[in-house]
């Protein structure tokens, strides 16, 4: 890497803000999702030249400005929680680590707002908030490392609180965004939904003003086990069509649960086990209560202790999982919940072909959908295998979106499905956008309207 | 003379009845409903399908005539209005297409009204969420096209939590579907749909949509309550908004509003104001708090009087029936700004010696849309008045709700930077400039 370009950022962030040590470089080249050498230099994934920790939007203005000077990509970067390589640096470059932006400027409880830094992980900022009796709307079940500029830019619309409150979209009051041609701007909501899922690639999310909420009067934690995919599809149906919204809600396969016992943990054995939480005020949360009873009846009632645990693994279940690994490859799509039991069937259909076993862990999102996520257990040492498994979950996915479903997030690895889900003058305005927002292409370049994966079409049809 | 060539070839395609160029023709879209100031447009068309509306581009672009969407006109911000561009009445694309009562959407043409959009889903068991302050003849597209709130935002927020697919029509003649019907697309690539509302007219025509419809509430309660100062009013609302579950709407108004309410067996005089809660949901849940929010509001008046309140609760109609001419500006302001923002109003109603109303709707736990009104006798006082308001509520925090042709500098200082991202997009949509160059943008 050049020299200049190196001194350049410490003149802008200070030395002890910039590293270009290999450890460094090494760890930020990819995202939880670690990724075997062959795929890497098949995808062509490079390694960053260099790691910066902007303390504030001035100096991220005056990194892209440098960035576009030098033709230098800058891919911006926090809790790397996402495991569909929105924050791997393909090209090289600048990786601009956003984590030590992680100040919660004022919380403001009588205005029901906060006003928070993109760095600060959903975890600090519900725990600055509960001490005043506030909580925010949607959080994503990766809360202790996924930051609120994380998830906010990869759309988060499935997670705690969405069937509630929405995708985080909606939560948005204000977002600072430093553009790629380094300009900062203040953007209110509605046009702050721009940002919301552009994965970092028409500008730096710096700092969001959000909606809170006043922490309920009850909350209530319930588990439902069914002994048949229908039923449980059916209940999850009924729900919608009743109109009653949970605050949270994770459904788990028999796979999922079988994989979790033989890990040593006690889980109920069902087909299908639901869990969810519900919150309000006393008499909607016993009313809600007795109404799901009614539409679980097809169902049997678990042990609310049950619930209550899972409730408190929350951040942690879906990772349980990765024990039996010792890599777990998986996809995430969102799927209408009155297309939910077709998706599952057919997947299964599909791997019992392919042969794999897959595991379904679900998560309600907003507007009647679930998040539904199939795990693979695979090793990435075993780097054939790993590759085998890697086409067979994107032939899965190809299956969810014929059903009806979509990919949840693109970064990297679901560019290829943009196609898919998308008409061509609606790809056409998106890069379009990008083009008038970053001519130069410096920002989170090979991301969502690029896609650089095109020949991976051909392997999995 | 380009407009005569320009009325020919739209006539071919758009057929003789729906082209409008005389002043008899256009006269009523000189004006938007409140509008004290006239624009004239050079044509009227009146498309009666996508298809026939995509060919009018290229006609505007080769005449330079600018073209203004426009639905039933309720923008108190000259939105609607066109100098010597054309104006696409969009009412004649006003039908539902489908109703899927399994995937709980509705999909409609954009110049469809609330009024007939909720009668078919009603008739279904269905209905929209929210609905406009100002009529129920407003239009869902105009709706959309302002980021509209109104009855029912305190439980589903604005338009944008509704919305969940477009068709636009860009400058280039082509049709795009922004969105996904059956699954939300806020985690596949950029939110297309949520960048259209609230553009006013500047990126696209909005000629269909789909929108999330919800199952008609087992119950429904409207509670009126008279109070003499306002603060009292604001904190029944608060307490109430922090305490109930099924709390759908809250509204005030002020005296002078009530004045019009005067009708038939309908008595709700008082010297101060008229609040009416909507309380929406089981019957289990919403009987219990009821009986908590008429607690607090002390001594409700007769249910009856709630219900009719309810059924008149659309301001366009109580306005009109004062025949005086107003004027009028609605703001978003948070919620524990709306009590200075209505003594502003008195302070400057009496500096002018004018008459005013006021009304005020709760659309979060926090914020409240407010509209303000000036009766007026085409005197410059009022305009005076208006402008020294505005520029009081902008410091409280307060936004317009809508930009126009008139609210573009207020806009500006609520929101620089949303315009400037704008200004930005604009190109990318409206390649001809051919769309509301005048309006929202500056």
């Amino acid at each position: 890497m050049s020299i200049t370009l190196f001194d350049s950022l410490v003149g802008i962030v200070g030395e002890k803000n910039v590293s270009n040590k290999e450890m460094d470089l090494i760890c930020y080249s990819s995202d939880i999702a670690p990724l075997p050498e062959t795929i890497v230099s098949t995808y062509g994934i490079k390694m960053p030249s260099v790691v910066v920790r902007p303390q504030n939007p001035d100096q991220i203005s005056a990194i892209l400005k440098l960035a576009n000077e030098k033709s230098v990509p800058v891919t911006p970067r926090a809790g790397a929680s996402s495991a569909m390589g929105g924050c791997l640096p393909i090209d090289g470059g600048i990786v601009l680590d956003m984590t030590s932006m992680d100040s919660i400027i004022s919380i403001d409880e009588e205005g029901m707002k906060a006003t928070a830094q993109a760095g600060v992980t959903f975890q600090k900022l519900l725990q600055e908030l509960e001490k005043r009796n506030v909580k925010p709307g949607t959080y994503p079940t990766s809360s202790p490392s996924a930051t609120i500029g994380g998830y906010i830019s990869n759309g988060g619309c499935a997670g705690i609180g969405a069937p509630k409150y929405g995708p985080i979209s909606s939560q948005i009051l204000q977002l600072e965004v430093v553009l790629p041609d380094g300009e900062i701007l203040l953007v209110n909501s509605p046009y702050s939904s721009l940002f919301a899922g552009a994965e970092g690639t028409l500008g730096v999310i710096t700092q969001a003003v959000l909606r809170i909420y006043p922490i309920p009067e009850s909350f209530v934690a319930l588990a439902y086990g069914f002994d048949n995919l229908t039923f449980a599809c059916d209940g999850l149906k009924k729900l919608l069509e009743f109109g009653i919204m949970p605050n949270s809600l994770t459904f788990m396969d028999k796979f999922f649960l079988e994989t979790i016992c033989e890990l040593g943990l006690d889980f109920p054995k069902h087909e299908i086990v639901a869990c969810l939480t519900l919150e309000g005020n006393k008499h909607l949360v016993a009313a809600q209560e007795k109404a799901i009873d009614k539409i679980f009846s097809g169902g049997k009632k678990l042990d609310p202790a049950f619930a209550m645990e899972e409730w408190n693994r929350k951040y942690k279940t879906e990772l349980l999982i990765k024990r039996a690994g010792p890599t777990i490859i998986l996809i995430e799509a969102s799927v209408p919940i009155i297309k939910l039991k077709e998706a599952v069937n057919r997947l299964r259909e599909v791997n019992e072909k392919l042969g794999l076993k897959a595991s379904f862990y679900g998560i309600m999102g907003y507007g009647g959908s679930m998040l539904t996520m199939p795990i693979v257990l695979t090793d990435e040492r075993m780097e054939e295998d790993y590759f085998n498994t890697l086409l067979s979950t994107l032939k899965m996915m190809s299956v969810i979106i014929s059903t009806g479903g979509v990919i949840y997030t693109v970064g990297l690895h679901n560019c290829i499905f943009m196609g898919l889900i998308h008409n061509e003058k609606k790809l056409e305005i998106m890069k379009s956008l990008k083009k008038k927002f970053d001519p130069y292409g410096i920002l989170n370049p090979g991301k969502l309207t690029e896609c650089r994966m095109a020949w991976l079409t051909s392997l999995i049809k | 003379m380009s407009v005569d060539q320009a009325y020919a070839e739209l006539v071919n395609i758009f057929g003789h009845k729906n082209v409008l160029r005389e002043k008899e023709e256009i006269q009523q879209y000189c004006l938007d409903i409140y509008s004290r100031t006239e624009q004239k447009p050079a044509l009227v068309v009146k498309p009666e399908s996508t298809k026939q509306l995509s060919r009018l581009f290229s006609v505007a672009e080769r005449y330079e005539l600018h073209i203004t969407p426009r639905g039933s006109g309720f923008d108190p911000a000259m939105g609607s209005m066109s100098n010597n561009g054309i104006i696409v009445d969009l009412t004649r694309l006003n039908q539902v297409l489908a109703v899927d009562e399994e995937k709980h959407n509705a999909t409609v043409q954009s110049g469809i009204n609330f009024k007939s959009l909720s009668t078919v889903l009603a008739s279904k068991g269905f209905s929209l969420g929210i609905e406009p302050v100002a009529s129920s003849e407003a239009t869902i597209g105009g709706f959309i096209a302002t980021h509209g709130v109104g009855y029912g935002s305190i439980e589903h927020g604005s338009i944008l939590n509704i919305v969940r697919d477009l068709e636009i029509v860009l400058s280039d003649g082509s049709i795009v579907q922004t969105g996904l019907k059956d699954v939300p697309s806020y985690a596949t690539g950029y939110d297309l749909t949520r960048l259209l509302i609230g553009s006013e007219g500047t990126l696209g025509v909005i000629t269909e949509t789909t929108l999330s419809i919800f199952p008609k509430p087992e119950r429904a309660t409207n509670i009126a309550f008279t109070f003499s100062d306002i603060k009292v009013g604001a904190d029944i609302s608060k307490e109430i908004s922090r305490n109930t579950s099924t709390l759908s709407s809250a509204f005030i108004m002020d005296g002078s509003l009530m004045e019009t309410l005067q009708t038939g067996s309908m008595k709700v005089s008082h010297e101060g104001f008229l609040g009416v809660l909507r309380l929406e949901g089981t019957k289990e849940v919403v009987d219990l708090e009821a009986s908590f929010t008429k607690k607090v509001c002390g001594s409700p008046l007769h249910p009856e009087v709630g219900n009719r309140i309810w059924n008149s609760r659309f301001l366009y109609p109580l306005v009109k029936a004062r025949e005086t001419p107003v004027l009028v500006d609605d703001y978003i302001l948070p919620t524990d700004k709306n009590t200075y923002a209505y003594h502003k109003l008195e302070d400057i109603t009496a500096k002018y010696g004018l008459k005013s109303s006021f009304y005020s709707l709760q659309i979060s736990m926090d914020s409240n849309l407010s509209v303000f009104i000036f009766y007026t006798d085409g005197s410059s006082e009022a305009h005076i008045a208006r402008e020294e308001l505005e520029s009081s509520i902008l410091s409280l925090s307060g936004k317009p709700c809508s930009a126009g042709l008139r609210r573009k500098a207020a806009m500006k200082k609520a929101s620089p930077g949303s315009l400037d991202l704008l200004k930005k997009i604009q190109g990318v949509f409206d390649r001809e400039n051919l769309l509301n160059p005048e309006k929202l943008v500056l």
